[in-house]
C-alpha cells in the first residue's frame, strides 16, 4: 500500500497529527518514507475533498483532523483492500 | 542542502505559498536534508505549476499547431494600383458600388474576367478562395487587391490581374505568402481543451466548429488538380545536344523530354508561355538546373484540360514528387526596357495602331484567347489573333494588343524580363519576324498549335531580334534595371519513385 493519501488518512485515523509527525508516523507503520513535496501533494488533495481539515495551533507546524467523510473513505478502501489481502492469502494457501 | 531544499520549495505557486508556505517551512526545519527530499520536493512543486488542466491544453495546442503545417498554405498576392489620374475620382469617396470604376481601371473586370475564365476552364476555382479589394488607410492613394488562394500561386490569377492593370497602372509593391497561420491553430486547440475543462456543451460547439474548418481545408487540399497517372524519370542516356522539349496534347496530356527542373518551374508557373529562366532564381539543390527528366503525364479525362488545368497538375506534381518549394518576390534585375527609336514617336511599318479597345472580346483585358485557328500558308492578316498575340520561333503576331502584351511577348526571346515604356495608351496590330539566335538549342515548347501554320517561317539571314523591333516596330530594346517578379526555387529534393 502506496498511496500517500491513504497513508496519510491511515495516520491521522488515531489523532491530530502535523506534516513531519505524519511522515515518522507513515514510516513506522508502513515502511514508507514520504518525501516533503509528495505528503504535501497528499495532504492538499485530502483537504481539498473534505476528508481532513486543518486545527487551530499556536505552532508554525500545523496539525491535521480527518474528518467524518475521512473515516468513511478511510474505512471503504480499507475493507477494499482487506478484501484483496484475504483473497490473495487463502489463493497462495491453495496453490 | 537545507538551503536547496529551501530553494525547491520556493518553485510552489503563489498561491499554494500563501496557502501552505509557513507550515511547508516547518517541515523543512524538521526533515533530513537529503537530495531526495529536494528531488522530491522540485518534483511536487512542479506538478503543482503544471496543473493537469493547462498542461492537457498545452498538448492539444501543440497537436493542433503541429496539425497546421499539414493543412494547405494560404497564398495572399498584394497588388497596389495607384489611380491613373487623381482627378477623375477622390479615393476618400469609393464606396462598394465606385469600386466598378476608379482611376480608369474598371475593377469590375477581374471579377468578370475572373468568371470568364473560370467558365471557360483556365482558371481552377479549387486553387483560389477569394479576392478581396482594400483601400489602405495609410495610403489612400493606393488600392490594395489581396488574392487568397489555396495554393502556393493561385492558378489564373495573375492573368485576370494583367487584365486589371492592362491600362497602365503596374504592381508595384512586393508579392507577399502568409505562413500557416499555425498560431490560430495553436490558440483554437487550446480553446477547445479549455472549453474541455469548463463546459462539455462549450467544447463540443468550439469542437464542431474547428472540425468543420479542418474539414474544409481538408477538402480543398483534395480538390487540388492532380494527374491522373504520371511518370517522372531521370534521363541520363542523353547528351546535351539530345532533341529536348516539352508540350501539352489535347486531353490534358503533358509531355516533356530531357528537361532540368529549372525549365520545368519555368513552363509550370509561366502564364501562356514559360517564364524566361532569367526570371527563376535556384537557390536549391545546383542540380536543379542541371539534372534532366523526362516526364509523361495525364490528367484525368474527366478533369478540365486547358493549359492553365494543367499547368496547375504540373505545379502540384512537382511539388509532391520533387518535394518542391518556391516563393514569389520582386527583385531589382537588369531588364530591357521597350521604348520609341525616334524622338516624334513615328512607328515602324510593323506596329500600326486600331481603334479596336477589344470590349467586345472573350477576354477583355487581353488574354491569350481569341485566336482563329491558323491555316498552313496563310499570310498575317488571315492569321491575326484578335486581341491577342500569338508567338513562334521568328515570329511575333498580334490584333489589337497594347504595348504590354508586346512587351510581355518579347520577353522569353531576349532572355530578361521586358518592361514597357514607350508612353503609348492606345492598342496595335504588331508583325514582327526575325531569325532566331538558339532556335536549334532551345527546347520547343508549345501546345502544338503554335507552329503548325501563319505566314512562313523567317530565313537564316534575318535581322536579329532586337534589330527587328527597332527597324519594323519603330522600338528598342534598351538595357535598364527593374523590379522582376522571379520565382526563387527554395528547396527540392530529386523525384520519388514512380
Amino acid at each position: 500500500m502506496s498511496d500517500p493519501s491513504l497513508l496519510v488518512l491511515a495516520s491521522l485515523a488515531d489523532g491530530d497529527r502535523h506534516g513531519y509527525a505524519i511522515m515518522t508516523d507513515v514510516e513506522q507503520f508502513a515502511g514508507v518514507r514520504l518525501g516533503p513535496g509528495t505528503l504535501y501533494g497528499a495532504i492538499m488533495r485530502l483537504e481539498e475533498r473534505g476528508f481532513i481539515r486543518k486545527v487551530a495551533s499556536a505552532d508554525r507546524r500545523q496539525p491535521y483532523r480527518i474528518t467524518a467523510e475521512g473515516r468513511r473513505y478511510l474505512t471503504e478502501e480499507l475493507s477494499t483492500l482487506d478484501a484483496v489481502v484475504r483473497t490473495g492469502r487463502t489463493r497462495l494457501r491453495h496453490a | 542542502m537545507t538551503r536547496l531544499l529551501r530553494l525547491a520549495a520556493k518553485l510552489y505557486p503563489r498561491a499554494w505559498r500563501v496557502r501552505y508556505g509557513d507550515e511547508f517551512d516547518a517541515l523543512l526545519d524538521e526533515v533530513e536534508p537529503s537530495w531526495r527530499n529536494v528531488w522530491d520536493t522540485i518534483l511536487a512543486a512542479s506538478r503543482r505549476r503544471a496543473d493537469r488542466r493547462w498542461l492537457a491544453i498545452a498538448i492539444v495546442a501543440m497537436i493542433a499547431g503541429m496539425a497546421s503545417f499539414q493543412m494547405p498554405r494560404t497564398y495572399t498576392r498584394l497588388v497596389r494600383i495607384p489611380p491613373l489620374s487623381a482627378d477623375e475620382l477622390r479615393l476618400e469617396d469609393i464606396q462598394p458600388p465606385a469600386l466598378a470604376s476608379w482611376g480608369g481601371v474598371t475593377l469590375g473586370r477581374l471579377d468578370r474576367a475572373l468568371a470568364d475564365a473560370q467558365q471557360a476552364g483556365t482558371l481552377v476555382p479549387a486553387t483560389l478562395s477569394r479576392v478581396r479589394f482594400v483601400v489602405l488607410k495609410s495610403d489612400p492613394g493606393t488600392l490594395r487587391v489581396d488574392v487568397i488562394g489555396s495554393q502556393d500561386l493561385p492558378v489564373g490569377v495573375d492573368v485576370a490581374l494583367d487584365s486589371l492593370v492592362g491600362k497602365g497602372a503596374r504592381v508595384a509593391a512586393p508579392i507577399i505568402r502568409t505562413r500557416t497561420p499555425w498560431v490560430w491553430w495553436m490558440l483554437d486547440g487550446a480553446a477547445v481543451a479549455w472549453a474541455f475543462t469548463r463546459s462539455r456543451r462549450l467544447c463540443v460547439g468550439l469542437g464542431l466548429i474547428s472540425a468543420m474548418v479542418v474539414v474544409t481545408a481538408a477538402m480543398t487540399a483534395a480538390q487540388m488538380p492532380a494527374f491522373d497517372a504520371a511518370s517522372i524519370r531521370p534521363n541520363v542516356s542523353a547528351g546535351a545536344d539530345a532533341i529536348r522539349g516539352m508540350s501539352m496534347q489535347a486531353g490534358g496530356r503533358f509531355t516533356a523530354s530531357n528537361m532540368t527542373l529549372k525549365e520545368l518551374v519555368a513552363f509550370a508557373y509561366g502564364e501562356g508561355m514559360p517564364m524566361s529562366e532569367s526570371r527563376i532564381v535556384n537557390e536549391g539543390p545546383p542540380w536543379s538546373a542541371t539534372d534532366r527528366f523526362d516526364v509523361i503525364a495525364k490528367a484525368d479525362p474527366s478533369a478540365p484540360s486547358s493549359p492553365e488545368a494543367v499547368r496547375a497538375m504540373l505545379q502540384n506534381l512537382l511539388a509532391s514528387r520533387f518535394h518542391l518549394a518556391i516563393r514569389r518576390e520582386l527583385r531589382e534585375s537588369p531588364i530591357y526596357a521597350l521604348t520609341v527609336v525616334k524622338p516624334d514617336g513615328a512607328l515602324g511599318r510593323g506596329l500600326r495602331p486600331v481603334s479596336d479597345d477589344c470590349s467586345g472580346a472573350a477576354d477583355p483585358g487581353g488574354g491569350r484567347r481569341g485566336a482563329p485557328p491558323l491555316g498552313r500558308g496563310r499570310g498575317f492578316e488571315e492569321t491575326r489573333p484578335h486581341c491577342d498575340v500569338r508567338m513562334s520561333a521568328g515570329l511575333l503576331t498580334g490584333g489589337a494588343i497594347t504595348p504590354k502584351d508586346v512587351a510581355d511577348a518579347l520577353t522569353p526571346g531576349v532572355g530578361r524580363v521586358v518592361i514597357d515604356r514607350t508612353g503609348f495608351a492606345g492598342r496595335f496590330d504588331v508583325d514582327l519576324t526575325w531569325t532566331p539566335d538558339e532556335l536549334s538549342n532551345s527546347p520547343a515548347v508549345g501546345s502544338g498549335d503554335d507552329r503548325r501554320g501563319g505566314p512562313p517561317p523567317p530565313t537564316s539571314n534575318g535581322p536579329t531580334l532586337f534589330k527587328a523591333v527597332e527597324e519594323q516596330l519603330g522600338l528598342k530594346l534598351e538595357p535598364a534595371r527593374g523590379p522582376v517578379d522571379v520565382i526563387v526555387i527554395e528547396r527540392a529534393e530529386r523525384p520519388s519513385d514512380n
